[in-house]
């Protein structure tokens, strides 16, 4: 196990800046997911934590030393590739324990390793394979065996499940999680799915074109999103967005909504703003606001249902709701929500907080 | 679902169009290849002369017992192996070496590709005119600016000295044929993952590791079918030799003999023995090549 600070780092690629200053501190054993749209630098972060890549400016701390310098091999960390790489001309064996050969260890302590992760994976039985007689699945699994038998104190991930199928993702999430619980090293996990980020985290680092839009726990994350881009990234289906405007009125706030006003608790901002409510925080037949909508669409999920409304300006939102809701296609209906569960965001798409909060 | 006799009857249909676009290839290998063989083959078995090819007899396997007496002809073998093994080696190391530093994060790696392939694609024929001036005892470039630079008191004879002909012929034919060796070696490094660098970089693995373990096994089958070319090649090298050093026995080829016996002295019957001689040389060496291989790819577990 081992911390993980990033002081101010910069990667730029000739003119292109592609990580603005990020400043970050892992604690020991903590299972941090750089999550966020594809391009946004997250590959680039971990490269430059593995020293696959340089570090522009900025600096890098493992266990508390300076790394800018230091070489891959030197970091004490293991890395799990999206595309695996894998060395195709050994068998998952080989595969295994190449690296623990290269370090001279006696070849009974590579056997016990190589046998005890490939246990732990329940890829015993692949031993002699190579990698191009393995499933997408088994590929991930020897890969990371692979960093498991250097017993390393930082695992990096690179989007690890992403080249697998629904249910493999499932299963491999589940595993993921199950390793880091035993072996609990320090992980630093990369992926541009919300869902694994939720699941997964200790603690979610949102990145957006090369500056964290925000971090915190997946439960922050999802209860008091920073701003519109981390409210709109987390949770699915998305964030419903409104537009409105917030006016002040004494003790209160006035939220004027499609010309009609609402009360509520007084915050300390004046102008248009944005609304933002999470599909399961909308109430068909109303709340503390409400609205009438036409509906659009009824999609059964089994135990839910998402139902897809026109609010008045033709806007479309989505209600999640339990059961199967007793409504059709075409009919008028109320929407609404509770102020609590209302996310307002400035024209900057900055979140708003209560006053005194 | 298709049903099943439309399905043969579509493969068969697709099948027909196959043949059919082939067919004009065929025609020509035939006419170009398969036939002068034929006629090659047949012609060993007779005491036909080139004055007269159609006045033959059949005379069994007389040709090939004068072929196999002919002590220059057994040397020509040995010259032609001896070039063969020494040229092709010293073009795949060279070729490798080069292959792995333009492979390399080079700045005007484009433009040194492009300059590299020049000896390749001037014809063998101008290149070895080229080298003959260059050798020239009196007047060529490689012995005056030795002279300039001290090594020599007197130009050295280059392709009139026996014991300096072949390195000669081998170094003249390193400089042609290095480039195809790097190309097609350069074309197998780039289609290794790179990603695998960056794994063993992290596992600590040292570039020379990297070099034995993962680049050398991984690029074996670029480098054997780049092998193979240049064996085919070396193997029946004629103009290199014909034009540096046309009449030395030193560095006489199977395949300057077999002209020589036909065109020089008319004997299509030796000729054509030996013709078939090489052909067989040619076949039995590139069998061994492959089976070695493949049993090497099976050893390896590739
Ligand atoms: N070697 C490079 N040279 C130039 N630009 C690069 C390089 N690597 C990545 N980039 C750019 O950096 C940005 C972030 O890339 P990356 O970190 O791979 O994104 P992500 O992993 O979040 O999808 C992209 O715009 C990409 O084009
Ligand atoms: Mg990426």
């Amino acid at each position: 196990m081992s911390s993980l600070d990033l002081i101010n780092v910069v990667k730029r690629f000739g003119e292109l800046t592609v990580i603005d200053g990020v400043d970050l501190d892992i604690t020991e054993g903590e299972f941090v997911v750089f999550v966020g749209p594809s391009g946004c630098g997250k590959s680039t972060l971990l490269r430059m934590i593995a020293g696959l890549e340089e570090i522009s400016s900025g600096e890098l701390r493992i266990a508390g030393n300076r790394m800018n310098e230091t070489p891959p091999a030197k970091r004490n960390i293991a890395m799990v590739f999206q595309s695996y790489a894998l060395y195709p001309h050994m068998n998952v064996e080989r595969n295994l324990g190449f690296a623990l050969e290269t370090a001279r260890l006696p070849a009974a302590e590579i056997r016990e390793r190589v046998t005890k992760a490939a246990r732990f994976l329940q890829i015993d039985h692949l031993l002699d394979r190579r990698p191009a007689q393995l499933s997408g699945g088994q590929q991930q699994r020897v890969a990371i065996g692979r960093a498991l038998v250097r017993q390393q104190k930082l695992f990096l991930f690179d989007e690890p499940l992403s080249n697998l199928d629904a249910d493999l993702r499932m299963e491999m999430r589940v595993e993921i999680a199950r390793i880091h619980r035993e072996m609990k090293a320090t992980t630093v996990y990369v992926t541009h799915d919300q869902m694994e980020a939720m699941t997964l985290a200790d603690r979610i680092v949102v990145l957006k074109e090369g500056r964290i839009a925000q971090a915190g726990t997946p439960m922050e994350l999802y209860e008091r999103p920073a701003n519109r881009f981390v409210a709109s990234f987390i949770g699915s289906p998305r964030m419903n967005f409104l537009p409105g405007t917030l006016t002040q009125d004494g003790e209160e706030s006035v939220l004027t909504l499609f010309g009609t006003p609402h009360r509520l608790p007084a915050h300390d901002y004046a102008g248009e703003v944005t609304v933002g409510i999470r599909p399961e925080d909308l109430i068909l037949g109303g709340g503390e606001v409400t609205l009438t909508a036409d509906v659009l669409l009824v999609e059964p999920l089994g135990g839910e249902a998402l139902v897809h409304l026109n609010v008045e300006d033709g806007r479309s939102i989505v209600v999640k709701v339990q059961g199967k809701p007793d409504i059709r296609p075409g009919a008028t209906t109320s929407v609404g929500w509770n102020h609590t569960r209302a996310n307002l965001f400035d024209k900057d798409e900055r979140a708003l907080s209560r006053k005194g909060a | 679902m298709t049903s099943g006799p439309m399905r043969i009857g579509l493969k068969a249909t697709r099948a027909r169009t196959a043949w059919l676009f082939l067919a004009p290839s065929f025609l020509v290998l035939f006419a170009v290849a398969l036939w002068p063989l034929g006629r090659t083959f047949l012609f060993s078995f007779t005491d036909a002369f080139l004055t007269q090819p159609d006045l033959y007899d059949y005379i069994g396997l007389e040709n090939y017992f004068t072929l196999f007496e002919d002590p220059l002809w057994w040397q020509s073998v040995r010259n032609t192996l001896y070039f063969t093994v020494i040229s092709v080696s010293i073009e795949t190391a060279l070729g490798l070496a080069i292959a792995l530093l333009l492979n390399a994060r080079l700045s005007g790696r484009g433009a040194l590709r492009a300059v590299i392939l020049i000896p390749w694609a001037i014809p063998v024929v101008v290149s070895a005119r080229m080298w003959q001036w260059m050798l020239h005892d009196q007047f060529g470039i490689v012995n005056h600016v030795l002279k300039l630079m001290g090594f020599i008191d007197h130009g050295i004879a280059w392709t009139a000295d026996p014991d300096l002909v072949m390195p000669v012929i081998i170094a003249v034919d390193v400089w042609i044929t290095t480039p195809f060796m790097v190309l097609l070696i350069l074309a197998g490094l780039q289609m290794l993952p790179k990603s695998i660098y960056e794994a063993a970089a992290i596992d600590g693995v040292s570039q020379w590791r990297q070099f034995t373990a993962l680049t050398l096994p991984l690029l074996a089958p670029s480098i054997a079918v780049a092998v193979l070319f240049r064996l085919l090649d070396a193997l029946r090298m004629f103009d290199l030799s014909f034009v540096l050093s046309s009449n030395s026995d030193d560095t006489k080829t199977v395949s300057i003999y077999a002209r020589e016996v036909l065109v020089n002295f008319q004997d299509m019957g030796v000729g054509s023995a030996a013709s078939a001689a090489i052909f067989l040389m040619i076949a039995l060496v590139t069998a061994i090549y492959l089976t070695v291989f493949r049993l090497n790819r099976k050893l390896l577990g590739a």
